[in-house]
């Protein structure tokens, strides 16, 4: 148990470290790019009083290093300043919706997206080296080369037009029933699910089969077992590792690909709150939105290292 | 005969026979030539035809493409298909056919380069942090740790914040953003080869006759990493175009008037459902590239015995 304790506190320290260094090159990157904030926002016209009372307010005065650490600071308070737009509103006010958006649109992808790994990487393992597993990973192969941004538009037309399922303009704003959530979701959710799954469904196949060639798994083949049981209680528990592991790597795509599918579908998230800020150069709402999107990816791996070492005893040692 | 045929199979790998006249190299006869290209996977070939259409668009496209690249009001704002707009116009009446012909040599110039210089950069920090070792290769493991947490079209976003809006949009900016946001994966890839490559006798062996490091690089490291290393590049040539597309959809990419498909998408986007070619023609060309190249590298991974893990960058 201590050793178990260990271990995970490890994980926490490397996993800090790692988001440290991260928040060091986010806010490094924003802060040293080129040209004035101040006159970027107030334009050219703007005198010279004016542009010493907005760096004033933004504290752009103050040197860099003392600037990060109040940024730092600011994060864990919510306390992170205006927006630098004419609005200027708080970006700790903004904030909080729009994760909760971006949540709710990562949380539905996943929840379609582990279904739909399992089945088809377990169907295409039943079927091995025949004819429906080469259709499935001649498929998955070419899901994979589709982007969010092309796969996004297809399905849009493909429901909106062809089919005439949904309507075109859903506000999410106004949904109040489950169903309208639903209705709104379901797009993007399903191009994010099937961009994740194309690559996670070819990596599970492939760990699923060298498990199923392993000799414990011959040795329950050998004693006359089902093959259904055979892939449910020998090969999937022991494929859970690399499930986890291709789990938390997903989530990279899922936070890139969240900040496309937000502009095809006009979803208020926070990669839509990010793509106006670059349009604007609005460098704290920068930030604040790709440093949340590096830490969500950064806790991803890091819980799954965790839930490794708890559930896999052989992690433990050493 | 029998038992010979279940060993054979029972010992080499699913696709090794398939594969094994490869090794035997014939110069005999044009009729075998041919017969040895179509034994190669079926994925390679259908990639690599799929490749030259592409490679042959980017030489020849601006000959024949049916229109000028930025020849404004050939038709009506947001034409629809038609014979004479195969992708109808965008809100400036440009003919997005021409435009989507003309854009591939962009596309697969930047696409190229961009790779090149991800391996410059991240093959020989991979490649220094293996030989050198101890603090080296610790930070710079732990940087490029760093920057693969950062999901990869967030850090080209970045990368575009600090390089400055003034310089956004130019062919050399691309090329960069494309290379560093590459090399750390390659450089891990590059480190892991190179330690892998290092414990073999062959290298202790070189050092001892005393070859220099830079010896020991060039002529035993270097011409044993050729497979791992021409199916990284392949991955990353595919996924190039996925990120160059990215960036123009995001409107940080080729700088306006020129083509380029994702800046395309973005452009015609609020016609989508009124005339959906509009987006799904430059879409669905940028798409057929990346096809083409993900097979051309799968077969080519398989002819190698490798494994081509096309998840890296996306």
């Amino acid at each position: 148990m201590i050793q178990i304790l260990r271990l995970i506190g490890l994980r926490l320290v490397t996993g800090s470290l790692v988001l440290l260094i991260v928040s060091i090159v986010i806010f490094g990157a924003v802060e040293l790019a080129p040209g004035d904030p101040a006159t970027r926002v107030l334009g050219k016209e703007a005198t010279e009083l004016q542009l010493k009372v907005w760096r004033e307010k933004f504290g752009l005065n103050r040197p860099v290093v003392q600037r990060y650490f109040v940024w730092l600071g600011g994060v864990f308070t919510g306390d992170l300043g205006p927006m630098m737009r004419l609005s200027q509103q708080p970006i700790g006010e903004v904030l909080p919706g729009r994760m909760l958006n971006s949540a709710l649109l990562t949380g539905s992808a996943m929840i379609l997206y582990v279904p739909l790994t399992l089945s088809v990487a377990i169907l295409s393992t039943l079927f091995r080296y025949r004819f429906p597993d080469h259709a499935l990973s001649l498929f998955t192969l070419f899901m994979l080369s589709l982007p969010v941004f092309v796969v996004g538009p297809a399905i849009l037309v493909l429901v909106v037009l062809t089919l005439d399922l949904l309507p075109a303009v859903q506000f999410l704003e106004r949904a109040e029933t489950p169903w309208d959530y639903f209705k709104i979701l379901i797009m993007p959710a399903s191009v994010l699910a099937i961009g994740m799954s194309a690559h996670a469904i070819r990596m599970l196949r492939d760990n699923l089969i060298e498990v199923l060639d392993s000799d414990y798994v011959q040795m329950a083949n050998f004693r006359g077992m089902p093959t259904h049981r055979v892939v449910f209680f020998h090969a999937l528990p022991n494929a859970v590792l690399p499930v986890l592991n291709i789990t938390a790597l997903e989530v990279s795509f899922l936070l890139g690909g969240s900040l496309i599918v937000e502009l095809v579908f006009s979803y208020p998230g926070l990669g839509r709150l990010l793509f106006d800020a670059i349009a604007l150069s609005d460098g704290p709402t920068i930030e604040i939105t790709v440093l949340i999107a590096a830490s969500a990816y950064i806790l991803a791996n890091m819980l799954s290292d965790i839930v490794a070492i708890l559930l896999v005893p052989r992690l433990r040692t050493g | 005969m029998a038992l010979n045929e279940t060993i054979d199979q029972a010992e080499i790998p699913r696709d090794a026979p398939r594969f094994a006249s490869l090794a035997v190299r014939s110069s005999k006869g044009f009729a075998r030539l041919i017969r040895r290209v179509f034994e190669l996977p079926p994925l390679l070939l259908v990639g690599g035809a799929i490749l030259l259409v592409y490679v042959a668009t980017a030489i020849s496209g601006s000959w024949w493409a049916p229109y000028e690249e930025t020849a404004l009001g050939t038709g009506a704002p947001f034409e629809g298909m038609s014979s004479e707009h195969w992708f109808g116009t965008d809100g400036l009446g440009r003919d997005i056919f021409s435009r989507t012909v003309i854009a591939t040599r962009i596309e697969l110039i930047l696409a190229a380069l961009g790779t090149l210089v991800g391996f410059a950069i991240g093959g020989s920090l991979g490649l220094a942090a293996a030989l050198i070792g101890g603090k080296f290769d610790e930070i710079i493991m732990r940087l490029g740790e760093g920057m693969i947490s950062i999901p990869t079209l967030i850090m080209a976003i970045l990368l575009v914040v600090l390089l400055g809006p003034s310089n956004t949009g130019s062919t050399v900016f691309i090329v960069l953003v494309i290379g560093v946001v590459f090399s750390p994966i390659i450089a891990r890839m590059a480190r892991a080869t190179a330690l892998e490559l290092k414990t073999r006798d062959f290298v202790a062996i070189a050092q001892l006759r005393g070859e220099t490091t830079m010896s020991v690089v060039f002529r035993e490291l270097l011409p044993n990493a050729t497979g791992t290393l021409l199916v990284e590049a392949g991955v990353r040539m595919a996924a190039a175009p996925l990120l160059i597309g990215g960036l123009g959809f995001l409107g940080i990419g080729v700088s306006p008037p020129a083509a380029e498909w994702g800046t395309m998408i973005t452009e015609n986007r609020s016609a989508l459902l009124s005339h959906p070619i509009t987006v799904l023609g430059p879409a669905f060309v940028l798409a057929g590239l990346v096809i083409g190249a993900n097979f051309f590298t799968d077969g080519l991974a398989r002819v190698l015995g490798r494994t081509a893990d096309f998840g890296g960058a996306r």
